[in-house]
């Protein structure tokens, strides 16, 4: 049975990707979320006490769901580092009170599946609800566990998938103390010439629905998780998964590069695998962090069903569309990830 | 594809006990483990009890003998602790290792690491940020057990508060019996830290004595530390194999009341209990024995008696207990934790008491198992992990295969 997904939507430092594909908020230190409009579908008043990483989830979500909120069967969401703002408020406030007559509000939501736990709740989904929290294999989990229950039934089922993470100021100087990340500046600013010396963070949310129905959408094929495992085995499976889908070559490959210069290299053996595929990058849009797979397959899905294939992306092009993808990502050559699309 | 899923080993590590045999024994003579804090530097110590390993890290470390990995991370050094004992008791070789899915459950990963250089980073003061805060990601404990185990298959990590290493059970079998995989090692682990006892200190909903599930008089919980996990395997590899019990039914759903509380009805709770039994395809009189969530505060006991009274009738919800006046509430880990002690129940029909009850909840009118009871007929048991964020998961493990 054809696993599709059928909707999506997002909030990430281009906005919700609607517009042309540019990083549309001020230059931080970080690639910053635009912020999203919260008020199309929420209460202004919850605002306040709603985080960031819980407004961009709710609409990026709601966004998906594109005003269909009646069957979900279920909510999937993967998260690297989970609520990161709520976690850092309480410790900061167990510091400065000494421990002592603390709001249990930042507690209760920096457990990471706030996120799902609260989508359930405003949607009233009481069905399957599911958190991963796996480093780079978190989102593409949340998908995957999506994609073997929707293959498994017979029955028409969606599931509402999705990832978010953010960036605060005190975890991103501790990324920075232990050399993950750099602050944004002009020498580490294009990773595609390979100049700069360290990597920079980025946070957003970008949820879909994904539907064994027979809705339209984009086929979602398969979804590969390795952990240490060789160059050449990596490209083996996926080599092989490709031909069970009947393709040769991949249209278009999505490029996790994130301008780190010896972890960058890791994707030269896939590559050189597929000379005739187009090659696409994100990190320069996004920025990075653990879930930023998703942001990836949030293009590749509005390329394939738009037939465009923008500038703001291309590092090589020669064909006039995709009509797949392939979404690589990797972390510290211990994870590599790939998830294929087609039309 | 639906294959059968039996558990072929486990191991654990709590307040009560570093591996099974001490578990079961401190289970065995209804001894508990709480007591009060020692090891985390709180201004609470002396004001809550909770259930923690008397062992500070650095002990740990050597009981958990790491060879190919590093850790600092109370949480990560449990979860070897466990995961070694249970591959040993499966007695997997380093092929089916390399093959296997490896799935943990956890809540707050590092934390309790995290939160000791915390301070004195934002002070500008420290050292070493490495040891601090490289292990606090809740992917770190995969990371760690799949190095130091030589696990090259499939990694996840579920976190859903409360239910996580629950869910990691009913990932690993759902994994199996779609054939996905053919061996799974699943389970959690939390350690105690700062952060979540001021957490459910600010709630208010920590009992400042010990905890006593299930009575009119519970104050609350007490938290606790552990880990634990267990090997799942499809039946056809298991011809030559000791088998422990199977995994026949899950379940898992969402109360979607309320970000805390569970709901008066107890709706998530009876929808993974109902699910977990539809899968299992049994009546609810084919329950033997109820592991409770029963964590000792007053909405989760209340709300998870009205949901069994439901689902198995006002007068015959079976004989039921809460492990957490034992072990403390081990947070994300407790799901594994009390899988195993179901499978003690199982494995040797015993039934061990619910420890500081002494009057039944008016509403429900209650009574959990109150002394150890032996040579019982018990072939199946319904275990229930319920978290934050109305995460509810059942799960069904049965003797007779």
């Amino acid at each position: 049975m054809n696993v599709k997904v059928t909707g999506k939507g997002l909030c990430s430092p281009i906005g919700d990707g609607k517009g042309s594909w540019e990083r549309i908020t001020a230059e931080t230190k970080w690639y910053k979320a635009a912020k999203p409009d919260f008020n199309k579908y929420f209460e202004p008043k919850s605002a306040r006490r709603t985080s960031n990483i819980l407004k961009m989830s709710l609409v990026a979500a709601y966004d998906a769901l594109n005003d269909n909120h009646e069957d979900i069967s279920g909510i999937m969401i993967g998260t690297g580092l989970g609520c990161i703002g709520d976690s850092e408020k309480f410790l900061n406030s167990m510091i400065e009170f000494d421990e002592r007559s603390l709001s249990p509000t930042p507690f209760i939501q920096s457990t990471h599946n706030t996120i799902a736990g609260v989508i359930a709740l405003k949607l009233q989904v009481h069905q399957y609800n599911f958190t991963y929290s796996d480093r780079v294999f978190s989102f593409e989990w949340a998908l995957l566990d999506a994609m073997l229950q929707l293959r498994e039934t017979k029955q028409p089922k969606r599931f509402l998938v999705g990832s978010a993470d953010e960036v605060t100021p005190q975890t991103h100087e501790i990324a920075k103390a232990l050399g993950i990340y750099n602050d944004v500046s002009l020498e580490n600013n294009d990773i595609v010439s390979m100049k700069s010396a360290n990597v920079i963070a980025g946070e957003h949310a970008a949820f879909f629905t994904v539907s064994n129905s027979n809705e339209s959408g984009v086929n979602l094929q398969f979804v590969k998780m390795f952990f240490q495992k060789t160059k050449r085995d990596i490209l083996s499976s996926i080599k092989i998964a490709l031909r069970e889908s009947d393709i040769e070559e991949p249209d278009c490959i999505f490029i996790g590069i994130n301008g780190h210069k010896a972890y960058d290299k890791v994707y030269n053996s896939v590559l050189n695998a597929f000379p005739h595929s187009d090659q696409a990058f994100y990190k320069h849009l996004s920025g990075e962090n653990l879930t930023a797979s998703s942001f990836a397959l949030w293009l590749a899905v509005d390329c394939i069903e738009s037939r465009k294939t923008p500038k703001e992306i291309c590092l090589k092009q020669a064909k006039s569309h995709w009509k797949n993808a392939l979404v690589l990502n990797h972390l510290r050559n211990d994870y590599f990830s790939a998830i294929f699309v087609s039309r | 594809m639906s294959r059968p899923v039996y558990i072929t080993g486990y191991g654990v590590i709590s307040a009560i006990g570093v591996n099974s045999e001490e578990n079961f024994n401190s289970l065995s003579k209804g001894e508990t483990g709480i007591s009060r804090v020692d090891f985390i530097d709180t201004i609470h110590r002396d004001e809550i009890f909770v259930g923690e390993i008397k062992m500070s890290t650095d002990d740990l470390k050597s009981l958990a003998a790491l060879n190919q990995v590093e850790s600092n991370s109370r949480g990560a050094i449990l979860s070897m602790i466990a995961a070694k004992e249970a591959i040993s008791h499966a007695e997997l070789s380093p092929e089916d290792l390399k093959n296997c899915a490896l799935i943990s459950g956890t809540s707050v990963g590092g934390m309790e690491l995290f939160e000791q250089g915390y301070a004195s980073f934002k002070e500008g003061s420290i050292s070493n940020p490495r040891k601090y805060f490289i292990e606090h990601d809740c992917g770190n404990i995969n990371s760690k057990l799949a190095t130091e185990l030589g696990i090259k298959g499939h990694l996840s990590t579920i976190s859903t508060a409360c239910s996580s290493s629950a869910n990691a059970i009913l990932l690993g079998a759902r994994l199996i019996k779609g054939g996905f995989v053919d061996v799974a090692i699943v389970g959690g682990s939390d350690a105690l830290s700062k952060f979540t006892i001021n957490g459910f200190k600010s709630l208010g909903i920590l009992d400042e004595n010990h905890s006593s599930p299930f009575d009119r008089n519970r104050k609350g919980l007490n938290l606790g530390e552990g880990a634990a996990y267990i090997v799942l395997e499809s039946a056809d590899r298991c011809k030559d194999k000791t088998v422990h019990a199977e995994i026949i039914g899950y379940g898992n759903a969402n109360d979607a009341f309320h970000q805390t509380a569970s709901s008066a009805e107890g709706i998530g709770a009876k929808l993974a209990m109902r699910q977990s039994l539809s899968m299992a395809e049994m009546e609810s009189h084919h329950i033997d024995y109820i592991n409770t969530h029963g964590t000792g505060t007053d909405n989760n006991d209340l709300s998870e008696s009205i949901s069994m009274q439901d689902i198995f009738g006002e007068d015959s919800v079976p004989r039921f207990n809460s492990f957490k006046p034992y072990t403390g509430h081990t947070l994300a880990a407790c799901g594994a934790i009390e899988a195993v002690y179901s499978i003690f129940s199982l494995k040797n029909k015993i039934l061990f008491p619910s420890l500081n009850f002494k009057e039944a909840i008016p509403d429900s009118g209650l009574t959990p198992i109150q002394h150890v009871l032996k040579n019982q007929p018990i072939h199946t048991v319904l275990s229930n992990s319920f978290g934050f964020g109305g995460n509810c998961t059942s799960l069904i493990f049965t003797s007779k295969i």
